[in-house]
């Protein structure tokens, strides 16, 4: 048997197979992100943190109006400790949120720590385990000491759950990251190659069935992105103990509809380009706003709330938010149906318009 | 340069006398590129079975010509008819019967010589045993198993010749096949393509090569500026001409030699100043030739690197149009 389409997907693993630095770049560089920044972030100080202050608007309390005496109008406290040999100061942004709220906000990784009031007390969550968090309430325990002076309880069981953690929130981050490059480079790039080479119009004049040359582009592409995808849990998984806590089926639906918006956008961005600058060109300003705006190293959420709106309309973000969801959160489909339904939809339209305008001689 | 220029296609009554029938019908079309007219109302058959060398120097038209015989470019007006088929509603029936090979084709890099003929085999629905069958006629046996990345420059074009052929087509279409290639490995793209052509298809090509379109061809067809401005057989085109022969000869200095144009039995005369060339065209070359040293001597005009030879299709192009066929 000697079939079109199988000849086609194969060509395209035959490609990974003999160019080593593909298979370096799309499995291995990702996990080496992970490991250095999983790692690092756990012990890096950092100038900048974030609290949740669970509040209860039927009662007034005074731990509150201490904080609020303490922090500037974006709800920041800026603390510089007394001079002397081991003087050091941090930012703290508080974010003022009932309880539910607070959990969830430390789930998804948007803040470290969370403070709440308790008659004259306050209790402290946050995870041991989590280097960041640990540093968070060590600051916050000296700025207590010196300024408030309120005795305090430490909570951390309900907080030492997968889900906290820097690399809770950026494993699913490069996973997104993965499906955007491997779609945007391994199909909108390879299509502009091959009419670079002339070699578009060579297989469609051969005769090549433009649908099976379509699909074995999507497969090859969807494959390498699973692929990538559980090496990168089970990294995760073995180094980190991170487990999927929401459903696999939503897991799995989310995954897919991401890879077909990606796939969608790139064959829009490799429908005509003509020459390596445009396309190299094309791809960057597609990918590299998203990569810059759609939280995957790092959250949005202090990028200026006026562009948020934009922010959670781009496909990276979507897709990363709802595969934080179910990784993290324990979403089922029924959390993340309507970025399914977002993404297929961006995934249909541009590759409708895509195939409309596509150059293939 | 002074040259003799004139649009002038031969009639096609010889070639019509041979009781072929024509397998590709082109009537009246035009294709623009902004200003650019590449292909200029031009009206040409071309009949079954036979072999057509398309020549003419870069930017003629003769790819734009092909392209859009392949499908591969729509004409802004006229139409194409190939077996009574046109692209528009029949193109995945002219697909199986065309073989092509485009003027510049790289392929996929990591991938070997039999796989790349192996995926082409499967776009025809056709047997491994085909591609295996279309690597050994390529010539390309001891090469089978490399990636296409390092074949030389003449092994890609046998390759891309095998691709065009692994069909059987019934119309081979190639776009300058041989361009850039050193003389041997042209020989031997040749002989491929005269072992194919047993097989009694219509071989359509466009060459700069007058020895290729020689070698090939029964019928020239002579394209300048998108227009046809020769077209028959090699012979015939030469004698309609009314020069069979030519005596060219260098010379010092920017003026004409006014005598050369006074001569008796002198076709046409072609002075090239930037390679101080002068061509005469004649009939006999014994008979002229020492009219025309008589004429120089008394002139007091030095005739220098005098060669006499019989007209090849390049003297017959640069006849008409003042241009080489190379340039």
């Amino acid at each position: 048997m000697n079939n079109s389409f199988i000849n086609l997907l194969k060509i395209h693993f035959l490609e990974y197979k003999r160019e080593p630095a593909v298979l370096f770049w799309t499995i291995i560089f990702p996990v080496a992100l992970s490991l250095v920044l999983g790692v690092s972030f756990s012990k890096k100080d950092q100038v900048f943190q974030r609290a949740a202050i669970i509040i209860d608007l039927d009662k007034d309390n005074f731990f509150l109006s201490k904080i609020k005496n303490n922090i500037n109008e974006n709800n920041t406290l800026i603390y510089q400790s007394a001079k002397g040999q081991n003087s050091y100061g941090f930012h703290m942004k508080f974010d003022f949120v009932n309880r539910e709220e607070a959990f969830k906000l430390i789930k998804k990784g948007l803040v470290s720590i969370i403070l709440e009031p308790y008659n004259n007390n306050i209790r402290i969550f946050f995870d041991k385990n989590n280097s960041q968090a640990e540093l968070a309430f060590f600051q916050l325990k000296s700025f207590l000491a010196e300024k408030v002076n309120v005795s305090y309880e430490i909570v951390s069981e309900e907080i030492t759950v997968k889900g906290g953690r820097y690399i809770d929130f950026l494993l699913p981050g490069l996973i997104c990251l993965g499906i955007m490059n491997s779609a945007l480079w391994g199909i909108g790039w390879s299509f502009i190659e091959l009419r670079i080479k002339k070699l578009l119009r060579r297989m469609v004049a051969a005769p090549m069935k433009k649908s099976e040359f379509l699909a074995s582009h999507f497969i090859s592409r969807v494959i390498m992105a699973a692929v990538e995808m559980l090496i990168l849990c089970l990294f995760g998984y073995f180094y980190f103990n991170i487990t999927i806590s929401g459903s696999l089926y939503a897991l799995i639906a989310v995954f897919i509809c991401g890879n077909l918006a990606f796939s969608g956008i790139a064959v829009l961005v490799g429908s005509r380009a003509q020459n390596s600058r445009i396309g190299n060109g094309l791809i960057n300003a597609v990918s590299i706003p998203m990569l810059i705006l759609s939280g995957i190293f790092f959250s949005y959420i202090n990028l200026p709330e006026a562009i948020h709106p934009v922010i959670k309309a781009l496909p990276l973000t979507q897709l990363a938010d709802s595969l934080r969801l179910v990784f993290n959160e324990g979403a089922n489909f029924l959390d993340v149906w309507f970025s399914c339904v977002y993404l297929s939809f961006i995934g249909f339209m541009t590759s409708y318009f895509g195939l409309k305008i596509f150059k293939w001689y | 340069m002074s040259s003799c220029f004139l649009i002038w296609p031969i009639p096609l009554k010889n070639l019509l006398k041979m009781h072929m029938k024509p397998i590709i019908k082109i009537n009246e079309i035009t294709k623009k590129f902004k200003n650019l007219t590449a292909v200029d109302n031009l009206t040409i058959n071309i009949n079954e079975g036979e072999n057509t060398a398309i020549l003419g120097p870069n930017g003629a038209g003769k790819t734009t010509l092909v392209e859009m015989i392949e499908g591969i470019q729509s004409p802004n007006s006229g139409e194409i008819s190939i077996l009574n088929m046109n692209w528009k509603n029949n193109e995945k029936e002219l697909r199986k019967i065309i073989g092509l090979s485009l003027q510049e084709t790289r392929f996929i890099d990591k991938i070997t010589v039999y796989e790349t003929m192996l995926l082409f085999a499967s776009f025809y629905g056709l047997k491994k045993e085909k591609a295996e069958e279309m690597v050994i006629l390529s010539g390309l046996n001891d090469k089978k198993d490399s990636l296409t990345m390092n074949l030389s420059g003449g092994q890609k074009q046998k390759l891309s010749l095998g691709i065009a052929l692994i069909n059987d087509p019934k119309i081979i279409i190639l776009d300058e096949p041989t361009t850039g290639l050193d003389p041997h490995a042209r020989r031997e793209i040749w002989y491929t393509l005269k072992e194919q052509k047993k097989k009694n298809a219509t071989l359509l090509l466009t060459t700069h090569y007058m020895e290729e379109a020689e070698f090939l061809c029964q019928r020239i067809i002579i394209m300048y500026q998108g227009k046809i401005i020769a077209d028959g057989k090699i012979n015939d085109l030469l004698k309609y001409h009314g020069a069979r022969e030519l005596i060219e000869f260098s010379f010092y200095g920017k003026k004409e030699p006014q005598f050369l144009f006074d001569l008796p039995d002198v076709k046409d005369v072609n002075i090239d100043f930037e390679e101080s060339k002068i061509r005469l065209y004649v009939n006999n070359i014994s008979k002229i030739l020492p009219i025309v040293l008589t004429a120089a001597n008394k002139a007091k005009f030095k005739i220098l690197d005098l060669q006499c030879r019989k007209m090849n299709l390049d003297d017959l192009f640069l006849s008409l149009t003042g241009k080489s066929l190379n340039e």
